[in-house]
């Protein structure tokens, strides 16, 4: 139990509707009929509850705040396994998890700053995001049942033979209220099946959400759920000897332009990350995984970075069409009596992909001369 | 002809040449004269433009090519999404795909400047302007992209929603719509799986649906599910949704929140569309405004893409729904390239249509590569009404928040559409306050009032800012249409927990009309409630029609968790309305409801009258002790009738076949009840003794089996039993039933031994068909047989040795092709055995080429109809023209606007190199030693429900499924082996000309096409000499029907139709019937092309006829009999529904085999 509320009076008072009806109803320890309302001083609001032994505290703070109270009475969240991600000569990168990862591949900042930071470690990426994915691979079933989805999971991290495998579940998992025991099952199972790689992993726990534009009311409890799903995977990566990295603070921790500092610039919808969140969080994930930093400037006119990072989206652009090629119905099941004969063209971006690797090596190398 | 072969063999070594080195050359040169000049002046010339209206060229190439999607912005500024990646991206390729701004400045309806917005993108299926940029689809994303620094270019990139499916890329998500509501509405396809990350959740919808989406907060959700490919969607002016289907075929679909339609996966129940038997369509558009003339006010515009039409369509109001009315197209063409898909209303109150400008249209069946594909043209025509004047365009630039509110008293939806989108962009404090005062100066006495208020309403909603005190008094008004719309504001603005909305609800579902009614339906599903699952029981204390049925249905599902537990503990719900309850309880179709039916029963609390009903509902799903206690009480139980008797006995049977369930208990009733005086209960008494395996009445089953005085009816039954029995006393009887001196019961005998007895059954059928009688159909005889796992092998050792008859192999391997399994070593067992050699169609590049030659040059479609039509090739019996025909294959209406010539060959030829979306087989073993093939229609967690070649719906529970794979194309190869070439050629021409301007179009008057005519029984003569001709207008059992359809010109010729005599005295006759369905009562009008030699019988009552016949019918079901005296008539039938003045009747011609 938690004894007392760290309450910040100051700042303007937060207001929602929806919110306000539900802390009124809910919260336990502010046993007044008056709505939870708390601000301390940023405009960045989230609703949180996190759980400790029975007790629920809702309330609507800044994250910092009760992360700062959670560190302070449990100590610091994000324990790596391995002191850094220490890469080998030729390791195969190969990232899975759901919009977050996803959309990595379209912005390519986390992987220009691995590559450049090992220049001489011939790293390879594969992305394997696919929105709306979990542990169970639902995302990825098609036409099939859920098994099918999750074969496909499984096969799909297999294809892409890594060495090293970064997961980033959760957040969907999260959704559903009680579902942690089945997501750290589903999440074990996941990493038994695909085991045989031998890829050292590297498990990023869900990230807390903001409450976003207009008034978006962020589900009762859910970023206290990823919270907990978070710690819960740290527990499963000590068990396995993988590394683990929280990330749920990761939104609060992002800088924000200097000249726009209290905009929501990191996310486009206090959800999913804008173009310079991405940026900003490559850094910080870089930093987290205990890779030594590359100081970057991307907001510099450097010819030479920026033609490495456009080589690494359109790399992944390729890579796209070849593990998630469109019309895959016509192509590979049940009418590739119709189209099947143009099923060649896909293992043709093979050696597009490859291409481009070799010109982002060529371009990394030229980028610390 | 001589001299067009020569001139092909002339071209041909060239082209081999060619062909070495281009592969894909070839293939283009086949069809080159369908490649037309791109001119639009002669793509315009051949347009047919309704009376009243012309057409001019908005845009065309190269400004714009392939327009998929356009929508206006409130500039007037037409944004067109352009795709030359379409249909599939090749390795290397860049993904430059375009959005398009084309803008007509100096207003004279010719676009003079196209800019490109955006570039780089990936088959953008989708752009609507909005929010300061335009949401555009780029396969798996909804982006939002902007132009930050006015240079007309897009600059900044919004990822708005992501995970979108992309499994086919003319299924990707589009049809985007802005809402009466301010929300984004947008569409996918049957093949799209999409997995979309929210703060409120992953939203997921497989297969077909149209979502609504609110940028604002992002809260995404399902309006409905399902539709192939729901390619037009747009919004009456009270809010009510219609959407077109790009591969259904039922025209305009009435959308209503929840609503389900076909193929949405795991659903048990679709709603039916408003037009079946319509081609396919693209593009919806509600047309409303001064430019058009006042009786296309409301008209619905969509797009016949394949027949190169824009048909229109006009609704009018039927119970909670509406029906449906084809009028003269607003553009007819011949030109092969015209592809109208989009249809719009623009800024001046002209029609805008997109044409995206291709001769080949297929997705999957053409080659993705194939060269007449068409990447570089596309046009934007433009309808103007003649003689009236334009709508002057609104001016939005800097008007005033009062200004926008008044744009909501104009006619045109376009301009109202706009101001509600500018309004929401306001400050939404400022924007209140002036509705406010807005409201409150309009004129009650206007007769726009209530839409007015309306408007108001729906911009509350829009800017997120609800005001209940609107919508409780529009929740109060005189229309009907406010009533409803009123109730879906409500539901929005309800909140998780939140009770104060539900009463609208309770007064909606009380409502005198039947759509509000519906609205609080699917309102009330969103209440998790016991008590809203009983308001919403409130519905069936009036009459249902078919979306009311639905909507109740489909209401107790979705609160299910809400009253079942209830029921379970006894509580007494729906106010102890037995009738309330059992429709709830057999609208979740659960187990779960038995025990509670039962304590009903056992309390007596169920009227005597409809305790069959509740022991119904028990049969269906009850395990073994609760068919147990059916069975008690359906034997003993005086309440129950004879023929109620006879069907619970039946459904218990059937409980037993499906689910292999067996009731427990005493089954000692059934030695009484298989003497019962009432045939039908004996029958279904003596089935269930087989299926239980009542050993102590084996016996007297046998006997009665093997005794020919016995009624056929109850030595079917008694067959069956021996069968279901099984075991070696069973093949015995069975033998000794095949020993019999008679046909029909040899033939029971080998259907029955395929069950238990393959080989012996195999050897039997050979003996049966070495001696069958003239005029029986041999797959009757194979058709077991061969739906067993070792059938085929059987036979073919049966076979061996073996000489069959020359036609008796030919009907036998027809009998073959189309079952199951299709095994090559069969059917060269048959070819041996009836010594056919095995000739047939062997399609090589050279004839294929040849023949569609051939189809250009001297094929006659009137003779290749009468081909289309002959008894022996069974076209369709599996094959619909305009909804009269079979449904196993897809609907052939417009098959020749769009396939083209060679398609259709190889389609006849090789039926499984060709395969219609939607008509996939899949290929069923089940634990029971069957294999069933057919196309799967509905699926869910615990049946698989297809349509088999004989156009049965074969249901199978997934846990009797043994394995299960795609199957090939149901049509038999060998289909068309006994037509001479000639024929052939004139069956393709026949097919190149259906939909296509001319005889072959299939056009808008509801003309009677599907009929069943009486065929000849000596049983059915018997009958009818006995007793009068009024007795063939009846559903008497002893006469047989079968179906008839009309030419495609909606005449039905008398030659062919069977004929009877049943007195010296009389002439010969035919008896000809069809049904239509009445769901808005009134006055119709049946327009005979002559009455001549013609007696009419009106749901079984004769009819006098004199010229055409004005009938007042009630909701429901009717059937109007002909007999035709052949001795006077010999002209051919047509019969056309029409409407009477002043009558508000909807019927529709029942349709189908």
């Amino acid at each position: 139990m938690w004894g007392e509320l760290p309450v910040c009076h100051t700042g303007r008072i937060v207001w929602h509707r929806k919110l306000e009806a539900y802390a009124t109803k809910v919260c336990p320890i502010m046993e007044s009929r008056q709505p939870v309302k708390y601000h301390c001083g940023s405009s960045r609001n989230i609703l949180t509850n996190i759980c400790f032994g029975d007790s629920t505290v809702n309330c609507e703070l800044c994250q910092r705040w009760i992360l700062a109270a959670v560190l302070a009475l449990f100590g610091p969240l994000a324990v790596a396994r391995s002191a850094s991600l220490d890469l080998q000569d030729g390791d195969r990168i190969v990232f899975v998890g759901g919009t977050f990862i996803e959309r990595m591949q379209q912005y390519g900042y986390l992987e220009t700053l691995l590559t450049v930071a090992h220049p001489d470690k011939h790293l390879t990426f594969r992305n394997l995001g696919w929105s709306g994915d979990t542990v169970w691979g639902e995302s990825r079933a098609l036409f099939g049942t859920q098994a099918d989805g999750y074969a496909r999971l499984v096969k799909d991290i297999k294809d892409a033979k890594p060495t090293v495998l970064i997961l980033c579940y959760g957040a969907n998992e999260a959704f559903a209220r009680d579902g942690l025991s089945r997501f750290i099952d589903g999440l074990n199972h996941l990493l038994d099946d695909v085991s045989d790689t031998r890829a050292r992993v590297v498990l990023l726990s869900p990230y807390g959400i903001h409450a976003g534009p207009s008034d978006v009311p962020v589900r009762n409890s859910y970023n206290g759920r990823l919270n907990r799903y978070g710690l819960a995977m740290e527990e499963v990566a000590a068990k396995r000897d993988a590394q683990f990295i929280s990330l749920f603070d990761l939104l609060d921790t992002l800088p924000r332009p200097a000249e726009d500092a209290d905009s929501d610039a990191v996310t486009e919808n206090g959800m999913h990350l804008t173009e310079y969140g991405y940026q900003q969080a490559a850094f910080e994930i870089a930093k987290r995984l205990g890779v030594d930093v590359p100081k970057l400037d991307f907001a510099a006119k450097d010819k030479r970075l920026s033609q490495l990072r456009s080589t690494i989206q359109l790399k992944n652009e390729l890579y796209f069409h070849r593990y998630r090629p469109q019309n895959e119905t016509y192509l590979f099941l049940f009418r590739k009596h119709e189209q099947g004969n143009n099923a060649v063209e896909i293992p043709q971006f093979d050696p597009l992909v490859e291409e481009q690797e070799a010109v982002i090596a060529e371009l990394v190398h030229a980028l610390r001369d | 002809m001589k001299s067009i072969r020569s001139r092909i063999s002339e071209r041909l070594p060239c082209l081999a040449c060619l062909a070495l080195c281009f592969p894909t050359l070839l293939y283009a040169q086949r069809d080159l004269q369908d490649i037309p000049d791109p001119d639009p002046e002669i793509e315009r010339s051949s347009f047919i433009v309704a009376d009243g209206f012309e057409v001019n060229l908005y845009a065309a190439d190269p400004l714009i090519a392939k327009p998929i999607q356009m929508n206006f912005d409130a500039e007037g500024r037409l944004w067109v999404a352009s795709s030359s990646v379409y249909p599939q991206i090749m390795p290397g390729q860049p993904a430059d795909d375009k959005i398009l701004i084309l803008e007509d400045k100096d207003q004279d309806g010719t676009a003079e400047t196209t800019s490109v917005f955006a570039d780089g993108l990936l088959i953008p299926t989708g752009v609507i302007p909005g929010d300061g940029g335009a949401y555009v689809v780029n396969s798996t994303e909804l982006l939002h992209l902007s132009d930050t620094d006015n240079d007309g270019k897009a600059d900044r990139r919004k990822i708005v929603l992501s995970g979108f499916g992309t499994e086919d890329t003319h299924h990707l998500l589009h049809t985007l719509r802005w809402g009466h509501d301010g929300c984004l509405y947008m569409n996918q396809s049957i093949y799209i799986h999409s997995h979309v990350e929210t703060p409120y959740g992953v939203k997921r919808l497989n297969g077909g649906g149209i979502w609504r989406f609110r940028p604002e907060t992002l809260e995404l959700d399902v309006l409905s599910y399902g539709l192939v490919n729901p390619w037009g969607h747009h919004f009456d002016a009270w809010g009510q949704s219609f959407a077109t289907d790009g591969a259904g075929r039922e025209g305009i679909n009435y959308v209503f929140p929840g609503s389900v339609f076909v193929t949405a996966p795991g659903a048990e129940r679709f709603v039916s569309g408003l037009n079946p038997g319509s081609p396919k369509h693209c593009g919806l558009e509600v047309v409303s405004g001064r430019h058009l003339p006042d009786d296309w006010q409301g008209s619905l515009l969509t797009n016949d893409f394949r027949a190169h039409r824009v048909c229109r369509f006009v609704l009018s109001e039927d119970g909670s729904g509406y029906a449906s009315r084809q009028e003269v197209e607003p553009i007819k063409s011949t030109h092969v390239a015209f592809r109208p898909i989009d249809v719009k209303m623009g800024p001046d109150g002209a029609i805008y249509i997109a044409d995206w400008y291709n001769p080949i249209i297929q997705h999957g069946e053409v080659d993705f590569r194939d060269s007449r594909r068409d990447h570089v043209h596309g046009r934007i025509w433009r309808v103007t009404a003649k003689n009236r004047p334009l709508v002057k365009r609104p001016n939005f630039k800097g008007a005033s928040i009062a200004k926008l509110l008044d744009v909501l008293k104009e006619p045109e939806e376009w301009n109202r559409t706009h101001a509600k989108l500018l309004l929401k962009a306001r400050d939404a404090d400022d924007v209140e306050t002036s509705l406010q005062s807005w409201t409150a100066r309009l004129d009650p006495d206007s007769p726009l009032f209530n839409h007015h208020l309306l408007e108001a309403l729906w911009v509350h909603q829009a800017i997120g800012r609800p005001n209940v005190r609107l919508l409780r008094g529009l929740s109060q008004s005189l229309d009907h249409r406010v009533r409803s719309a009123a109730i879906r504001v409500a539901v929005d603005w309800m909140v998780d927990g939140d009770t104060q909305y539900q009463h609208f609800m309770g007064a909606g579902i009380r409502d005198e009309h039947p759509r509000v009614r519906l609205e609080a339906l699917r309102g009330l599903a969103k209440f998790q409630s016991l008590s809203a699952a009983e308001a919403a029981m409130l519905a069936l204390d009036k009459p249902l029609d078919r979306f009311l049925d639905f909507a109740l249905w489909q209401t107790m599902r979705d609160l299910e968790p809400y009253w079942l537990p209830a029921v379970q503990e006894g509580k007494v719900v729906f106010d102890g309305d037995i009738d309330k309850l059992a429709f709830a309880l057999r609208a979740i179709d659960s187990p779960a409801v038995v025990e509670p039916l039962l304590t009903l029963i056992a309390s007596g609390k169920v009227a005597d009258d409809q305790v069959a009903g509740v022991l119904m509902v028990m049969a269906n799903l009850g395990g073994a002790e609760d068919l147990g206690q059916v069975f008690a009480l359906a034997s003993s139980d005086a309440r129950l009738s004879n023929e109620d008797k006879a069907e619970l006995l039946e459904a218990l049977v059937a409980a037993t076949n499906s689910r292999k369930v067996i009731p427990t208990g005493d089954l000692a009733a059934l030695r009484t009840l298989i003497k019962s005086s009432d045939p039908r209960v004996r029958a279904a008494a003596l089935r269930a003794a087989g299926e239980w395996k009542q050993e102590s009445l084996r016996d007297v089953v046998s006997k009665l089996a093997l005794n020919t005085n016995v009624d056929r009816q109850e030595r079917d039954a008694a067959i069956d039993a021996v069968t279901a029995f099984n075991g070696p006393e069973s093949v015995k009887t069975l033998n000794q039933l095949s020993m019999l001196d008679n046909y029909d019961d040899r033939l029971r005998a080998v259907r029955s031994l395929s069950v238990i007895a393959p080989k012996l059954a195999a050897q039997r059928a050979v003996e049966v068909l070495k001696t069958l009688p003239e005029g029986s159909d041999p797959s009757l005889v194979l058709e077991v047989l061969l739906g067993r796992k070792n059938g085929p092998a059987e036979l073919i050792a049966a076979l061996a040795n073996t000489e069959l008859d020359v036609d008796v192999a030919k009907m036998t391997l027809r009998a073959v092709r189309s079952s199951s399994q299709q095994s090559p070593e069969l059917i060269a067992a048959i070819q041996k055995a009836g010594g056919l050699s095995e000739a047939g169609w062997k399609l090589t590049p050279e004839l294929l080429q040849e023949l569609v030659a051939e189809v250009a040059a001297s094929g006659d479609a009137h003779r290749g109809e009468a081909i289309f039509r002959q008894k022996e090739l069974q076209c369709a019996k599996c094959h619909a023209i305009g909804g009269a025909g079979g449904r196993v294959g897809p609907d052939l209406i417009s098959v020749g606007a769009s396939a083209q010539v060679d398609y259709l060959v190889q389609s006849l030829l090789t039926p499984n190199s060709k395969l219609k979306e939607n008509f996939h087989s899949l290929v069923i073993a089940t634990d029971d030693g069957r294999i069933v093939t057919g196309i799967p229609i509905r699926q869910s967690d615990t049946e698989i429900v297809l349509r088999d070649a004989e156009d049965r719906e074969i249901t199978i529970p997934v846990n009797s499924i043994e394995e299960k794979q795609d199957g090939r194309s149901l049509m038999p190869d060998g289909s068309v082996d006994q037509l001479t070439r000639g024929e052939l050629v004139d069956l393709v021409r026949f097919l190149s000309e259906l939909g296509k301007v001319g005889d072959f179009a299939i056009g808008n008057a509801q003309v009677v096409r599907r009929w069943q005519t009486l065929t000849w029984t000596e049983e059915g003569n018997y009958r009818l000499n006995r007793t009068s001709y009024d007795i063939a207008a009846t559903d008497d059992p002893a006469l047989t029907w079968e179906s008839a359809y009309s030419r495609v010109g909606g005449d039905l010729p008398l030659d062919g139709l069977p004929q009877v005599k049943p007195h010296r005295e009389t002439p010969q006759t035919s008896f000809v019937r069809f049904d239509l369905e009445v769901s808005t009562p009134g006055a119709i009008r049946l327009q005979i092309n002559s009455i001549d030699g013609l007696s009419l019988w009106v749901d079984s009552k004769p009819t006098p006829l004199q010229g055409d016949v004005k009938l007042e019918l009630d909701r429901g079901s009717h059937r109007i009999n002909f007999a035709i005296d052949r001795e006077t008539r010999e002209m051919p039938l047509r019969v056309e529904l029409v409407g009477v003045p002043g009558s508000e009747a909807q019927a529709q011609l029942v349709s189908g085999k």
